[in-house]
Parts: structure tokens; C-alpha cells; sequence
């Protein structure tokens, strides 16, 4: 290592190399390594190159020193900044550069990478099913190529055209595969949960949805009920558009009339084209066994005729499934969920000022909005939203609430560029703490979301900014929360629910219950 | 893990010639699923993984989801023999294997590339490049091309060649640094049209220059070079611009790009960006399109370090612009 003392804008920086002789790297091991060591405190510039002249004279206009001793089969880590923190940065990259194979190994040792379609079923000749996750500009390319390889297809990818989509479909559907998605962001095939599932437990009950957070409510709901599941097949959100038909939910309800170990079918769907919802219904009706149906804000009565379970919200739709496993009554109904927690309402709700008097709904899952609205609506509260379902209003900014506003944070707008925020609740806390500031804020309304792929901790950080904006001295709104979640998935529902109440938040036991309690306050608010 | 015996699944097409008579291989290089083994004879082969596509002097090889090549310690040595590659608690039997050989069949006449799609292409590497750059993987070749720069053009000078020939050789992060991978995507797309008269001069110049200074870069990365400069590209590249003179629909081509930009961390994009800008230079001579200069910008090279901060990389790139 040869220490070379640089200045660097304007103050006294250090700068130092180190050269591995004959060291080979794969790429992505070295970038990992840059990435690694440049994020260290008090590092100002880092690179790991291979040392070809170019790269040697890139290093020394860059001021990070003349590895001249360098060839071009030899590896340079080169670094600038605070003296402590280059000589931490080289030792780090050595032990990384040392421990890259003991790393890739364990990674290795658990999954081989692959790379193509053609290659996974080289390796794996059994292979029945690709997840895709592409850019949308490839993702119906990929998925004909897995279709024409055999394999049924689920697309997490969005920004697929619904011509593409009827066509991947329909080509799925000459060959007896499925495809779900485009945008399917969770199922559970065969107990093994895709995308964002949950650790449900595995029982008799099975769904097609087409809805990802819808899926993974009733799913979770299913579980704390004590039942189980046995598939839950996504559909993507657009396939019962009047264009694509109901392909994939024809497809898996059949799927799951045939599945011996399913006992009751779930459907979930926002209310889907008539033409395609009569063709949904009339296989339901054949299906010889129990369905229930929840499209979400679709007149009961219309679907009630086709001899079907009609269920009113998501958690209706687990509380009556279990019911019909069990052969039991459902155990709650829609009124109750209100007048369960009435008296604690009441009790927080006279603590709030009189001009606080609007919802404000912050959602990670599209669906939870969805639902959230049409409970509102119900209750005679007209919304604001992202999103707005017939009979509310779009807002006018995105990022800024008006009156009642309930958002989708998972929507475009809000994840251009950055990610979900089930993965990342970093802008969803950002907007639950505006709206604890907004003095006409009656009640904060949101969600978390858990299973695989979710933050770990999603509650940890919002209860710290809850806590902080609780310092301040001024009065809160009520915060009205519910965990879409198990106990058993990675962050544990209990353990969240009980970080959240710790933090003065109420917490529902579904998404309906949480926005039958928001608008039971804004309501009494607006009363007075 | 254990060591055993491997099933070869492909063998690239110059691997035959090669392996005609029995070997001495030494290894020259140990990845997870790779291994480039080197004669004094017959120069470098490698043995890749299934998951990776095809090359002209590689063997694919159906690895146990296990396998990692850098924890078989010991004997270096390798020999070839009686069609089995021998080497210290492995072997691998080639009998069986298919033979890759790209097919370019049925094409009487080679047209321009498609305006569609080069602004295709040039959207998937635009995306790609927004991913990358998010994870600090950003190239500056990558983020150039995809906005519309071109470093070489048919009509760029034998000087303004060499310039940036010897510029890039060997520049920027990774095994096969950035440069190389997109001198070698920009060697791949004029290949076919090489018999065009505005191009055969300019390709040959890029050649001619490649073999000069391909001396100034790594082992593997001149490997990989040494091939492209006789028109030997690996199955995906080849795919993807089989693609482009077909005129493929925009889905395929999109797909077939993404099987480039695959490849590694950088490398795969940083030839895509080269493919790219050769694309344009061909384009150019059918229409003067993408011409505009005899004297393209060079782009900001230090940016291929992917320094550390936002900062540090403005600074260096406004003091390469500064420079020139």
C-alpha cells in the first residue's frame, strides 16, 4: 500500500491504493466491493479496477495515485478521503476480496443463477412455472418464451399492454397454462409463496384474485381464523377487462374445481366487465363446490342470483369461507366490526379539536385503498383520492390531501423512480407525519403490509416519527392502523401490531374494520 | 462440494479445431460457474455454466447447483484427450454435446437497420442504464449511447480512430473492462455489413486497431477482443443482430437486447452500448442519420470508474471536459 497525500477541495485528504497481484473477480463481485467501501464514512472516492493503463491513468487524473506497478491482470483498489477511513477502506476491500467465494458460495449453494428460460429447464427439466420480473418492454417476450417452453407464468412485471397481454393469454390458454399477471405481485402456488405472500398456513381453501393486497388480506385473514390454504393464484389486475376476458381467473377457478385439496374457492376482483363476469359467474355456479365472490363495490344482488357466497369485503370474504369449511354461520358481520370498538372511539375521538375533521388514508396496497374508499363512501364520506372510485374526486396534486383524501402510495406516481413502499415505507411515513401535522386532520388512516418481500421492520421507524411529532406538544389526530399479516411471516403481525399500539395507534383486525372506525370518527366530528 | 464427472451440453463452434489433438490446459482463471482454461497451443477456452449462452471457444457445461469451480483447489493442470477434458477431480466428456454454430440463413440482402428500431434499442439501454445508475452500476457508455451520443462513425478519421480506440482499451470497471466490452458490441454490429463500401475501410481501421492495443488490457477481457476482431461474437450478441437485419418485431429485439444486458455486472450493457453505436454508424452510411460529426464527443471517461459520489464524478467529468 503506498499512502499519497492528495488535496481535495480545498482541505487535506488522503489517498491510497493497494494492488492484488493475478486476482480475478467477476464483475459483480468487484462492483459489490466498490459499493461496499465507498459507502464507508469518511470515504470520498473509491474504485476497484483492473490495472490496464487506462484504468491507471484514470486513477492518477482522479487523484487517487500512480499504481504504476500494476498490470493489467492485477486488481487496484484505490480510495480518497480522511486518512482513518482510507486505511479501513483498503483492509475492508481485502477481506471482501478474500471472502467473495465463501459469499458467492453460500449464495451459490443455495440457488445457481439463471440466466434464461432454455437454461433453467436444461437444469431443471421438472420446471413448470417462470416468475418474470422484467422491464414491461420484455415481459411479454419473456413470458411467451416460457409458455412456449411448457411452463405456466407468473409476470410480476408491469407496463404490459393489454393487447400483449390478451395475446400471451390466449397463447397460454391453447396450451392449458396460466398466466398471472401482468402486475401480479403475490401467490401462493403449492404452499410455496411467490412475490410478496405471506406464511399462511395450508388447508382447503383456495383463491384467484385479481388483486395483489386483496389476495394477501384474505389469505392472512384466512389464517388468523385458524384455516388454511391451499392455492392462491393472482390474475393481474386487467384480466377482467371486457378485452382480455377473465383468461387467467377462468383458468384458475377451473384449476381449482379440479384441485381435490380445495374445498372452498375465494374469488377477489374490483367489479369486473359485465360480459365477463356473467361468464365467471355461470362457472362458479358449475363448480360443485362452495364460491365465495367479492368484487369489491359490485351490487350484491347481481351476483347473489348466479347462486354464489357474496361477500361484502375482503375480510367478509375469509370470515365466510371459514365459515363454509367449517360449516358454521360467519363469525362477524359488517356492523359489528363498528360497534366493537365504539366505546374506545368515542373516548379518543373526544380528545380531538373540533376543526380536526377529515380522514386521511396513506396506503401502501392499492387494494386497501380501494376498499377503504367504498367503506367511506358508504358511510356518506366523499373522498379525495390518487384513485378515486366512482362518486369521489381526483385530486389535483397527488401530494398534497384536501378535505378527505385517501392515496395509494403504490401508485405510479409515487414509485416512479423509487421504490414500493411495502418495500420501502420511507415517503409513505413522510405523508402520515404532513397529515399529523395538518390541523384539520381528524383521523390518519394506513396500512402495513408484511410478508416476504416487505420491509423488516416497517413499524419501527413510523412509531420513532409518531413519537417525535407526539413531542411536540401539539395535539394528534387518532391514528387508525391495520397489519396485513401472519404471525409466522418474517416482521411477525404481533409484534408490529403491538410496536404500533405502544405508539398510541388503534389497531383493526382488517382493512374494513380500520376504515369503518375512521369513518365512524370523522363522521361524529362532523357531527359536532 | 464435490468434485465429478460434468456433462458437456454445447460446444461453441471454433472449440473442434482446437481440441484436434491432445492438450496441455493450465487454469488461468476460477469464477463460480466459469473457468477459462489457456495453451500455449491453442490460446484460451472456457467452460461455462448452462445458464450462460453460447460462445464460439466455450463448452457449456449442466453444473450441480453446487458447483463452484474456485473451491477445487489443487493441480492446475488440465489435459485433453479421447474427447474428455481431464482435470484434477473432474472431468468433463464432450462426445455427447451438441455443437453451437450461429445460423444466418436465408438472408439475400442486408438492409439498413430500422430506424424503429435503434430508438427501440436505445429505450431499452436508456432504462437500463436509469436501473443501473440506481444501483451505481451506471457506464458512462451506457448512459451515453442511450441519450443519443456516438464515439465512432464511419466517417470518424484513421486519427480520431485510434484516439478513441486507444482510449477505451482497457477503460473502466470490471474483469473485461468497459471500453473493451464496447469496442467489442460496436465490432459485432458493422460486422455484417462489412462488404458495405462506407463501412469496410472503417471496420477494418477499428480492427487493424484493436489488434494494436488490445495488448494494453486483461487476459480474458483480450480473449474475448481476439475473437471479435475475426467476427466471432457470443450466441446472444450474434441473436440480437441477426434480429436487427431481420427486422425483428420490436418485443424480440427487446427480448434479445435484455439477453445481452444480462451479461455481468456492466459488461453486458456496456456491449449493448456498443451494438448500439454501431447500429447508428451503419445506419448513418444508409442515411447520414446519426453522422452529424466527423468529430464525436468523447464521453466522460473517468465516469466508468462508477466513482463513490455524485460529486467526486462531476468533478472528474468537468475536469476531462476541461482537459480537452
Amino acid at each position: 500500500m503506498r499512502p499519497v497525500n492528495t488535496p481535495w477541495k480545498g482541505s487535506e485528504m488522503s489517498s491510497c491504493f493497494k494492488i492484488f497481484k493475478n486476482l480475478y473477480r467477476d464483475s459483480v463481485s468487484l462492483m459489490q466491493v466498490s459499493a461496499r467501501i465507498s459507502k464507508l464514512p469518511g470515504v470520498a472516492q473509491a474504485s476497484v479496477a483492473m490495472g490496464t493503463e487506462a484504468n491507471r491513468a484514470q486513477l492518477r487524473d482522479a487523484g487517487l495515485g500512480d499504481a504504476a506497478g500494476a498490470g493489467p491482470n492485477d486488481l487496484i483498489v484505490a480510495v480518497a478521503g480522511d486518512e482513518d477511513a482510507c486505511e479501513l477502506a483498503l483492509s475492508t476491500a481485502a477481506d471482501l476480496l478474500s471472502s467473495v467465494e465463501e459469499a458467492d458460495s453460500a449464495a451459490c449453494n443455495a440457488k445457481a443463477a439463471v440466466v434464461s428460460l432454455q437454461a433453467m429447464l436444461e437444469a431443471e427439466p421438472a420446471t413448470n412455472l417462470a416468475l418474470i420480473s422484467v422491464p414491461g418492454d420484455y415481459a411479454a417476450a419473456e413470458a411467451e418464451k416460457a409458455i412456449r417452453l411448457g411452463m405456466n407464468v407468473m409476470l410480476f412485471s408491469d407496463n404490459v399492454s393489454l393487447q400483449q397481454e390478451k395475446a400471451v393469454k390466449t397463447l397460454a390458454r391453447e396450451r392449458r397454462l396460466m398466466v398471472m399477471g401482468p402486475d401480479c405481485g403475490t401467490a401462493i402456488v403449492n404452499g410455496m409463496p411467490l412475490g410478496f405472500a405471506n406464511v399462511v398456513r395450508r388447508g382447503a381453501i383456495g383463491l384467484v384474485a385479481a388483486s395483489g393486497t386483496g389476495l394477501q388480506e384474505v389469505t392472512c385473514r384466512i389464517d388468523q381464523l385458524g384455516a388454511g390454504v391451499s392455492q392462491a393464484l393472482g390474475t393481474g389486475g386487467h384480466d377482467l377487462h371486457e378485452e382480455i376476458g377473465g383468461i387467467s381467473m377462468l383458468h384458475g377457478l377451473d384449476a381449482l374445481i379440479e384441485d381435490a385439496q380445495t374445498r372452498v374457492i375465494v374469488l377477489v376482483s374490483k367489479p369486473p366487465a359485465q360480459a365477463v363476469a356473467e361468464k365467471i359467474l355461470a362457472r362458479a355456479r358449475a363448480a360443485g363446490k362452495p364460491v365465495v365472490v367479492n368484487f369489491l363495490g359490485a351490487e350484491p344482488a347481481l351476483i347473489e342470483r348466479w347462486g354464489v357466497h357474496v361477500a361484502s369485503t375482503l375480510a367478509d370474504a375469509a370470515e365466510r369461507a371459514v365459515a363454509l369449511l367449517k360449516d358454521v354461520p360467519p363469525a362477524i358481520n359488517d356492523d359489528a366490526r363498528e360497534v366493537a370498538a365504539r366505546e374506545a372511539l368515542v373516548e379518543r375521538r373526544s380528545q380531538l379539536a373540533p376543526r380536526r375533521r377529515y380522514i386521511r388514508g396513506v396506503f401502501a396496497g392499492g387494494t386497501f385503498c380501494y376498499e377503504s374508499q367504498l367503506i367511506c363512501q358508504r358511510q356518506g364520506i366523499v373522498a379525495f383520492s390518487n384513485t378515486p372510485i366512482k362518486g369521489n374526486h381526483p385530486l389535483d396534486n397527488v401530494w398534497q390531501s384536501t378535505a378527505h383524501t385517501l392515496v395509494d402510495m403504490g401508485d405510479d406516481a409515487f414509485t416512479r423512480g423509487r421504490p414500493h413502499p411495502m418495500i420501502d415505507p420511507t415517503l409513505r411515513n413522510e405523508r402520515i407525519v404532513a397529515e399529523l401535522r395538518d390541523p384539520e386532520t381528524a383521523v390518519v388512516l394506513f396500512d402495513l403490509v408484511l410478508g416476504y418481500g416487505a420491509a423488516l421492520e416497517p413499524a419501527a421507524e413510523l412509531t420513532t416519527l409518531i413519537g417525535d411529532a407526539s413531542r411536540t406538544g401539539n395535539d394528534l389526530p387518532l391514528l387508525i392502523a391495520h397489519v396485513c399479516g401472519t404471525d409466522a411471516d418474517p416482521q411477525n403481525r404481533n409484534h408490529q401490531i403491538h410496536a404500533l399500539r405502544e405508539a398510541g395507534v388503534l389497531v383493526a383486525n382488517c382493512n374494513a374494520q380500520a376504515a369503518y372506525w375512521a369513518a365512524y370518527v370523522a363522521n361524529l366530528q362532523k357531527a359536532e | 462440494m464435490a468434485g465429478g464427472i460434468l456433462t458437456a451440453l454445447s460446444i461453441g463452434y471454433l472449440v473442434p479445431q482446437m481440441l484436434q489433438q491432445p492438450i496441455h490446459f493450465m487454469t488461468h482463471s476460477r469464477f463460480r460457474h466459469a473457468i477459462n482454461l489457456v495453451s500455449d497451443d491453442v490460446g484460451m477456452m472456457a467452460l461455462l455454466g448452462a445458464a450462460s449462452g453460447n460462445a464460439p471457444k466455450a463448452i457449456r457445461l449442466n453444473l450441480p447447483t453446487d458447483w463452484d469451480w474456485r473451491r477445487l483447489s489443487g493441480d492446475r493442470r488440465v489435459t485433453w484427450g479421447n474427447g474428455v477434458l481431464l482435470g484434477h477431480g473432474w472431468s468433463v466428456d464432450v462426445r455427447q454435446a451438441s455443437l453451437w454454430s450461429p445460423q444466418r440463413d436465408g438472408i439475400q440482402e442486408l438492409r439498413e437497420p430500422a430506424p424503429r428500431t435503434l430508438d427501440k434499442l436505445a429505450q431499452v439501454l436508456g432504462t437500463h442504464s436509469r436501473e443501473q445508475r440506481s444501483c451505481n452500476l451506471s457506464s458512462v457508455f451506457v448512459g451515453s449511447l442511450s441519450l443519443g451520443w456516438n464515439g465512432l462513425s464511419a466517417t470518424s478519421s484513421p486519427a480520431l480512430c485510434e484516439e478513441r480506440v486507444r482510449a477505451w482499451i482497457g477503460c473502466g470497471p470490471g474483469l473485461t473492462p468497459s471500453g473493451d466490452d464496447y469496442l467489442l458490441g460496436y465490432l459485432a454490429a458493422l460486422w455484417p455489413w462489412q462488404r458495405h463500401p462506407d463501412l469496410t475501410s472503417h471496420l477494418e481501421c477499428v480492427r487493424e486497431l484493436l489488434k494494436k492495443y488490445m495488448c494494453g488490457t486483461t487476459d480474458i477481457s483480450r480473449f474475448y477482443l481476439g475473437q471479435a476482431v475475426e467476427g466471432h461474437f457470443s450466441e446472444s450478441i450474434h441473436d440480437l443482430i441477426d434480429a436487427v437485419i431481420r427486422h425483428a418485431t420490436d418485443e424480440e429485439t427487446s427480448a434479445l437486447a435484455a439477453d445481452v444486458m444480462n451479461h455481468g455486472a456492466t459488461s453486458g450493457a456496456d456491449a449493448m452500448a456498443g451494438i448500439l453505436g454501431g447500429l447508428r454508424t451503419v445506419a448513418s452510411v444508409f442515411h447520414r442519420r446519426w453522422s452529424g460529426s466527423d468529430e464525436p464527443s468523447m464521453p466522460c471517461p473517468q465516469e466508468t470508474y462508477g466513482m463513490a459520489t455524485h460529486e467526486a464524478r462531476d468533478a472528474s467529468c468537468k475536469h476531462t471536459m476541461e482537459r480537452q
